[in-house]
């Protein structure tokens, strides 16, 4: 079970696409308290529970991860070797005192970077406008000391998708091991964005084995999940999305949502599940069916199994819909699959053989997988 | 409720004598305390595949490592093992970043199986076949299919 807290709506970063409206406003330590409960009760004995911790900018409100950390780990059903905290920040306020809090509260970390200077400063700047980029170069090294493989979160639109592979050896020659890169969601992509896809993932492809062959190899999340879906002949029922069964995000209000990308500006309205505060017994149930897609291209694909087409929060933003994927998905995901497909045959005639992958796990959520990786 | 449990496929893993019965229920088990249950992380290849890598090992031949150093890893729930004296053992599946033993190698029945190159070619050939079945019969959601669908969900959303 994932659940990712947004602790506050504050951030001292304008980044264009964001898509939490900011206000000043906090979670309380009682609408914490509630979830901590909601969590343990709707939990099944044996799950692992990934607790992630969101915004706003998550580190704004350090003392009170670390009193919802007690809350957890004070909990009468609290068992250590189910739960992993993660926090995903924008990389501006870290510092070696947070590392240490974070080490000592088990919690991991991940920062969001778009690239070098001139790609991340496009969306990812401080409120007057000013470049966030230098400070979260800086803090992506240090934090590389304190978290070997910590993953780096880089956004892509379609003003910035062409530059992909110089963000690739951006992140490469910081030393990141743990790339993960996803589309901006709301952006409008055009037809010549999507026809771009192929030769950009290609390209991507390349580096990926270049790093393989030097003895290096890289995580990049669009090529290693497919790999290990491939392999394993698909994605598995409970590794597709869950949002609102297997995964919920709570606003600082104390609203639910089936899915962090969700919250927007909280305005409740038909993606809100209903309030915590009032009792999870009271809650809507999300009507997201990952098994059934209603367009009889994705039902009638080859790639039905091997693709992410159930992602509810992706669809939605494409077409108004959870369970209809649009264009820009369906290439994407394509154009990946063809791409790890590629790798697998070319470094398999070197002899590289991906057995790892074969045990691993395709978990498509940045804050999940920067737990299981970074597991004590 | 919460979430659903209709028709799902569920694991269970007895951790007194780690079998693991490949099982579909409905329904939550009442007792686990013997039983672990494995919601939200990935099924288990070696357990979903297993008549496959029982029928490999068997045209081949293989043997079982016996040596315990090799042996720690043979339990597809490796998380299980991570106790202090093997500690290692879980470092060096992080440092893999996706988690297993980069030597080819196969697990069944709580047992280990290494490969060599050759073997696993043999072994990963026919996933790959079948994968490739599987590209060569992808469609695609153009443009054109997307206003239409958006045309769809337009002319129902207001019902």
């Amino acid at each position: 079970m994932k659940f990712t807290l947004a602790l506050t709506r504050q951030c001292n970063l304008a980044c264009t696409y964001c898509y939490i409206g900011k206000t000043q406003e906090q979670m309380s330590p009682e609408t914490a308290e509630r979830i901590a409960d909601f969590i343990f009760q709707s939990t099944p004995p044996g799950e692992k529970i990934d607790i992630g911790f969101f915004g706003g900018e998550p580190l704004l409100e350090v003392e009170l991860i670390k009193t919802i950390v007690g809350m957890i780990t004070g909990h009468r059903l609290y068992e250590s070797q189910r739960v992993l905290f993660s926090v995903i920040t924008n990389g501006t306020l870290f510092s070696d005192e947070i590392a240490a809090s974070l080490k000592q509260h088990n919690i991991t970390l991940g920062i969001s970077c778009d690239g070098p200077p001139g790609i991340h400063d496009f969306s990812r700047v401080f409120a007057d406008g000013s470049s966030s980029s230098g400070i979260v170069e800086t803090n992506i090294r240090k934090a590389l000391h304190f978290f070997p493989f910590m993953p780096v979160n880089a956004v892509y639109r379609p003003e910035t998708l062409r530059f992909l592979p110089e963000v690739i050896d951006y992140f490469a020659g910081l030393g990141v091991r743990n790339i993960y890169l996803n589309p901006d969601i709301s952006a409008r992509w055009t037809r010549e964005d999507v026809a771009a896809l192929p030769e950009l993932y290609g390209s991507i492809g390349k580096k990926y084995i270049e790093f393989y062959r030097a003895g290096v190899p890289c995580h990049i999340s669009l090529v290693d999940s497919k790999i290990v879906v491939i392999l394993r002949g698909g994605y598995q029922p409970l590794e597709k999305c869950r949002m609102g069964k297997g995964e919920f995000a709570f606003a600082p209000s104390g609203n639910v949502y089936p899915c962090e990308r969700l919250i927007g500006s909280d305005e409740g309205g038909k993606h809100c599940l209903g309030n915590i505060t009032q009792g999870a017994s009271l809650l809507k149930s999300c009507c997201h069916d990952v098994e059934h897609s209603v367009n009889e291209v994705c039902s009638t694909c080859g790639l039905h199994d091997y693709c992410m087409h159930w992602c509810g929060c992706t669809n939605y933003f494409s077409t108004g819909d959870y369970n209809t994927p649009g264009p820009f998905l369906c290439s994407s995901e394509k154009a990946a699959i063809e791409t790890a497909y590629g790798i697998i045959e070319q470094l398999g005639r070197e002899g590289f053989t991906f057995s790892d992958h074969l045990a691993g796990t395709p978990l498509m959520s940045i804050l999940g997988e920067v737990g299981a990786l970074s597991a004590p | 409720m919460l979430w659903q449990f209709s028709e799902m496929k569920v694991l269970y893993i007895s951790v007194d004598h780690e079998q693991i019965i490949n099982k579909t229920e409905n329904a939550m088990p009442t007792n686990t305390l013997d039983w672990g249950i494995r919601f939200g992380i990935p099924a288990d290849f070696w357990v979903l595949k297993e008549q496959m890598v029982g029928e490999f090992i068997a045209a081949n031949k293989l043997a079982a490592v016996t040596h315990e150093a090799m042996r720690v890893d043979a339990h597809p729930i490796s998380e299980k093992l991570a106790t202090e004296k093997n500690k290692s053992i879980t470092v060096d599946y992080i440092l893999n970043i996706r988690g297993g033993r980069r030597t080819p190698h196969l697990h069944y029945k709580g047992d280990l199986y290494i490969l060599d190159a050759k073997q696993w070619q043999s072994f990963s050939g026919p996933l790959l076949k079948e994968f490739g079945n599987h590209l060569a019969a992808a469609n695609t959601i153009g443009f054109e299919n997307f206003i239409e669908i958006g045309e769809s969900i337009s002319a129902i959303s207001h019902l």
